[in-house]
């Protein structure tokens, strides 16, 4: 008994030595430790002075509270230096990311630059290529109508002396605006220089020539449109006196232009142009402004559909269109004929 | 103004009531308790900010300083309660800048994921340009066409 009693004394006399001698170190500050040694700590000490110096000095303060054997204390002081230390590596690391931020922006303001260059210069290619395939299609237009001008002069050999001279003038006319870059004129000139091989044609031929050449330097498209309807109506005449001769019907003619549209690469098929239009049908009332309201409507699709030609021709009551008045007198039909993307 | 006072004196009241009822006398008590009331206010904003998610650990910590604070200055443990309010404050501190830092790197993230899709409308115009280059060598233009470095190209 006695000696159980001694041990307990014993082990209770080392439990009370152990618990004066030098105190733990806290686990807070171990971490301020490894945080004040980690490889950032220099520049956090550098980004955020103030609080990296508060840290060092708390870390300090735990070490003497250690040394004086109050944990406690230095439990308390580790815990405040920690949270100046990650608010100074927090501050580190926005600083970083700010850095990282600016690059981004710089890079993004690169790219925007090289994006608007890069759009213009596509667009300016696109342009170029649209003009060169149009300024193609043109020219196949104008030799198909002066090959057709020359076989309705072949035709009428003899009856008509100068006419044949008056269709390579206006040939010229389209070549020449052709040459400007007037290409809706050049495909008007086409057309005009198959209609104008008629001696009589010529001056309806030259005036609407001229207006649309006023309305391509007004830029005003509802004109032009008039001018086209006009100079259509020219063309189909110019067909109709060519095809007299062999006896050719309305829808002959109409088939003449066809052909010679389909020759220069556009779109083979009546049923395969993009709209085929009724802009008058006989003289009701009413019916102008309807007309006017379809020509303007074509207008402005051609302002949108620039890789489309209109033309207008007088179908004279026979047309291949299904639905466009048939049957009902003198007829005007406008093609919007959509250009061919490659030749 | 001494309407104000007397209204500002009977909240603070109220919330020493709730807070502390023994220490309700204590100058260090009343002082704890106003800088808890501000510390809880400051928290319930931080835990509502967007890139809270991004505060994890330290802001779970900061209520549970706000918690033991609030049990010492109920248990009269004035000094502890003042201690955890020090530590708080600074906690709260941390998390702000903390915020902030997220923020900045929301931002870069999205900035960086910005310049990526930049780089792919680059590389998409510059594949459209060589086809179109290519074909205008295939067309045999005559006239120049536009270089990919031209920064203005007249129409």
């Amino acid at each position: 008994m006695r000696r159980e009693l001694s041990s307990a004394v014993a082990v209770a006399a080392l439990a009370a030595l152990a618990g004066c001698g030098p105190a733990q170190p806290p686990d807070s500050l171990r971490q301020l430790e490894a945080l004040a040694g980690a490889k950032d700590a220099e520049a956090a000490a550098e980004t955020a002075a103030t609080a990296w110096a508060e840290a060092q000095r708390y870390l300090a303060l735990a070490n003497e509270a250690l040394d004086a054997g109050d944990a406690a204390a230095a439990d308390r002081f580790s815990e405040l230096g920690l949270i100046q230390g990650k608010l100074a590596m927090t501050s580190l690391r926005e600083q970083r990311t700010r850095g990282r931020l600016e690059a981004a922006a710089e890079v993004e303001s690169q790219r925007k630059i090289e994006i608007e260059r890069l759009t213009s210069a596509v667009a300016a290619m696109e342009q170029l290529l649209a003009r060169d395939r149009m300024r193609r299609h043109v020219e196949a237009v104008v030799d198909a109508s002066r090959r057709r001008a020359a076989a309705a002069e072949e035709q009428r050999a003899g009856t008509r002396p100068g006419g044949e001279k008056l269709g390579e003038a206006r040939l010229e006319v389209g070549r020449e605006m052709l040459g400007r870059g007037r290409i809706e004129a050049a495909v008007l000139g086409a057309l005009a220089a198959a209609g104008a091989a008629l001696e009589e044609q010529k001056a309806s031929a030259d005036g609407a020539i001229a207006l649309a050449e006023q309305a391509l330097e007004r830029e005003d498209l509802a004109v032009l449109q008039e001018r086209v309807e006009e100079v259509g109506a020219g063309a189909h005449r110019a067909f109709a006196w060519a095809f007299e001769g062999a006896g050719a019907t309305p829808a002959d003619r109409i088939s003449g232009l066809v052909e010679i549209l389909s020759a220069a690469g556009f779109s083979a098929a009546p049923d395969d142009y993009g709209a085929a239009v009724s802009l008058s049908g006989g003289g009701k009332r009413g019916k102008q402004a309807a007309c006017d309201d379809r020509l303007a409507a074509l207008a402005a699709a051609l302002k949108d559909a620039p890789r489309h030609a209109v033309v207008a021709i007088d179908a004279r009551g026979a047309h291949p269109f299904p639905g466009l008045d048939e049957g009902k007198g003198k007829c005007q039909v406008a093609l919007v004929v959509p250009l061919p993307v490659s030749p | 103004m001494r309407t104000r006072i007397v209204a500002t004196s009977a909240v603070l009241a109220i919330a020493l009531t709730a807070l502390a009822p023994a220490a309700l006398a204590g100058p260090r008590a009343r002082r704890v308790a106003s800088a808890l009331i501000r510390s809880e206010s400051s928290l319930q904003e931080i835990s509502a900010a967007e890139d809270a998610s991004a505060l994890g650990a330290e802001l779970t910590l900061a209520q549970r300083w706000l918690d033991d604070a609030r049990s010492a200055l109920r248990d009269g443990r004035d000094k502890r309660a003042e201690m955890l309010a020090q530590r708080l404050d600074a906690q709260i501190a941390l998390l702000r800048a903390m915020l902030s830092a997220a923020g900045a790197e929301t931002r870069a993230d999205a900035a960086e994921r910005a310049a990526l899709a930049l780089a792919d409308r680059i590389s998409e115009l510059e594949t459209r340009y060589d086809a179109l280059a290519l074909e205008a060598r295939g067309a045999q233009l005559t006239s120049a066409f536009p270089e990919k470095t031209e920064a203005t190209l007249a129409p």
